[in-house]
């Protein structure tokens, strides 16, 4: 019964977050009223464009939102926890343990004068009991896990390329086998023949560990590869969330369909991309109504005086689109089996 | 590591060469020499004035005079001081120790205040605090040394006696008040350069990695911060420590600190050719030592610069 129950509880639950950056001038709604689930050993795809909100969610689930950011939430529950009543010293103990992230730019992301050795068993001495010597032999282990020869682990940050600094940041994150871990765009900054590496590499060790995972991307095609549900988010606000298939299959938010439109098509090499015209709206002056219908091409009067509501498709997928209140709606994209 | 310290101190040549020429000319281009004051104090004949230019080697062109100075230098003779017939080297070994004294204190008592200072007015970037502990910087930076000295001596010296007005006599308590007076305008520096270092690197993405991870925040300033941001801050302490290794003039001079400062001016003064040109070859050693010291530890900061080194090494190789 207790298997079953770890099972199909979430190990990550967030109700309602909003964060904002509110300066003098102006309040900027990076994120807005969001709410989604993890289970465990699941991966959930956040995919959107720049901008989208999709980072900051992620540093609202460890605390990380950046000053003047302002986040508030109904519930932002990890391994049964309340994530924003944390004192510092249980955050300290959650960061890292509970839930770590692989951050964006590897360039930047490691500390130019501490080794990587040092800078991967540092996580090891922050949170579990051993010595020195033990964190360093564990360090050395996690870098063979991810493909750097142990004997590099005394070398500097400077002395790697990309790609094997990415490598190293993955292994921090992992070091202490963190129950949710969160990739934020792990491949953006690497060339294509590395980033398929390590998208394996990551499959891989999220499969051997059972550990859940929210990848951030704005790349439709690792999500396939390596997502069971994705959340589709536009201007702060989730607007198409489901399982893979029925985003990618039975796409329903005129959103999401302007992303697959303009991804070149492999079976059609003359056909021209069709983007989605215009711009994301300034997130420091959204709209009443729906944030996308500027640029949505079956947008109609109702779809600008107040925010969609959530129509329910299965009871995993959800979109909030009001052109769905329109009898017999329905977007061009055709439905795959 | 090893080949470029030594690189850099055979670079120190050249510098010697031209630090003490030019203090010899300058020295020659002054009116009057030591013989010229002996004979305003005791009123030589001609004949008695020509034979004291001759026995302090006085007499031929600049440059020949030179030529034999830097001769005896090499042999390791800074000569010997016109006023008190005493070898140079041994009058400046001598004021080396309260200068030495001096140095340390003041840059002890400046890093100790200022560190702490800057990086605390980085993390409240933009609020009272920060503001406050800028103007409080700018005003130490304003404030002359001689002033503060001479403040410093009426109000912690005179009226309530917890400190000695001057000298090197009485141990840990007479170094006090010159350390804060050299110290001041040291720590507003160094405070602002630590500031504006640190504000670079709290704005970098490494530390986010850090708290990530789940270290105190405190920890992620102090370790994994502050050593990013220590280069410049080094660079300025480092510089400010040979200035006043050199000797701090003012200060010596406002609390009578037997230190190397006012041995230099003293014989400026009096014209003691040999004390001056010495003295000024010693401290610009020290101050070349000091900075190489400083460059040195860069690259144990910074292990990017150490990989230059290397670098530099293989290719003159």
């Amino acid at each position: 019964m207790e298997t079953m129950k770890s099972l199909h509880d979430p190990v990550l639950e967030v109700e309602d977050l909003s964060v904002q950056f509110v300066t003098e001038d102006e309040t900027v709604n990076a994120v807005n009223h969001i709410s989604f689930k993890l289970r465990k050993g699941r991966t959930l795809g956040f995919v959107g464009e720049t901008g989208a909100g999709k980072t900051t969610t992620a540093l609202a689930l460890l605390r990380l939102v950046p000053n003047p950011g302002k986040v508030e939430s109904k519930r932002i529950e990890v391994c049964g926890r309340e994530v924003s009543a944390m004192t510092a010293r249980q955050l300290e103990k959650y960061r890292g343990d509970d839930i770590a992230m692989i951050f964006q730019d590897p360039m930047t992301a490691l500390n130019p004068v501490f080794t990587v050795g040092q800078q991967i068993a540092d996580s090891i001495l922050l949170h579990q009991d051993v010595t020195y010597g033990e964190a360093m032999k564990k360090a050395e282990e996690m870098l063979e896990l991810v493909g750097i020869p142990a004997s590099r682990q005394a070398e500097y940050p400077h002395q790697f390329s990309g790609g094997m600094k990415q490598r190293v940041v993955i292994a921090i994150a992992l070091a202490c086998n963190p129950e949710v871990m969160i990739a934020d765009e792990p491949t953006t900054a690497l060339d294509v023949t590395i980033q398929a590496q390590v998208l394996n590499l990551m499959k891989k060790l999220r499969d051997d560990r059972r550990m859940s995972m929210i990848m951030i991307t704005h790349n439709l095609g690792i999500i396939a590869d390596i997502c069971d549900e994705v959340a589709v988010m536009y201007a702060g606000r989730i607007v198409e969330t489901g399982t893979l298939v029925e985003v990618f299959n039975h796409t329903k938010h005129p959103y999401t369909e302007g992303l697959f439109n303009s991804l070149p098509n492999i079976l059609n090499r003359t056909a021209k991309l069709k983007p989605i015209p215009g711009l994301m709206p300034d997130p420091s002056n959204l709209p009443v109504g729906c944030a996308f219908a500027p640029r949505c091409r079956y947008a109609g009067p109702d779809c600008t005086c107040a925010q969609p509501k959530a129509h329910w498709f299965s009871d995993t997928h959800t979109v909030a689109c009001a052109a769905y209140e329109r009898v017999g709606f329905t977007i061009d994209r055709p439905e795959k089996k | 590591m090893l080949r470029y310290a030594m690189k850099r101190l055979l670079l120190m040549i050249p510098v010697i060469i031209g630090v003490s020429f030019l203090i010899f000319f300058i020295m020659d281009l002054a009116p009057g020499d030591i013989v010229d004051l002996k004979l305003a104090e005791e009123g030589l004949t001609y004949e008695q004035t020509e034979q004291l230019r001759e026995a302090y080697g006085l007499t031929g062109s600049v440059f020949t005079r030179y030529f034999s100075y830097m001769l005896n230098f090499l042999k390791g003779d800074l000569g010997t001081s016109n006023v008190s017939g005493r070898p140079v080297l041994d009058s400046f070994l001598e004021k080396m120790p309260a200068t030495i004294v001096l140095a340390c204190a003041s840059i002890f008592v400046s890093i100790i205040i200022s560190i702490p200072l800057g990086i605390y007015a980085a993390i409240k970037r933009g609020t009272f605090a920060d503001n406050a502990s800028m103007v409080l910087s700018f005003i130490g930076l304003s404030i002359p040394n001689f002033w503060l000295g001479l403040m410093l001596i009426i109000v912690v010296a005179l009226n309530v006696s917890w400190l000695p007005t001057g000298g090197f006599t009485k141990g840990i308590a007479s170094v006090i008040l010159p350390a804060i007076t050299v110290g001041t305008g040291l720590t507003a520096t160094l405070a602002r350069t630590t500031r504006s270092s640190m504000l670079d690197v709290l704005s970098q993405d490494y530390l986010r990695t850090e708290r990530a991870k789940g270290h105190k925040e405190f920890k992620v300033i102090m370790k994994y911060a502050l050593r990013n941001a220590l280069i410049p801050i080094i660079t300025i302490a480092g510089g400010q420590f040979a200035v006043t290794l050199g000797g701090a003039v003012l200060t010596e001079t406002v609390f009578s600190w037997p230190g190397v400062g006012r041995l230099i001016v003293d014989a400026v003064n009096s014209r003691d050719v040999p004390m001056v040109v010495g003295c000024i070859i010693l401290k610009s050693i020290t101050i070349g030592i000091v900075v190489l010291i400083v460059d040195l530890l860069y690259a144990v900061i910074d292990p990017r610069i150490k990989a230059q080194y290397a670098k530099r090494k293989r290719k003159t190789a």
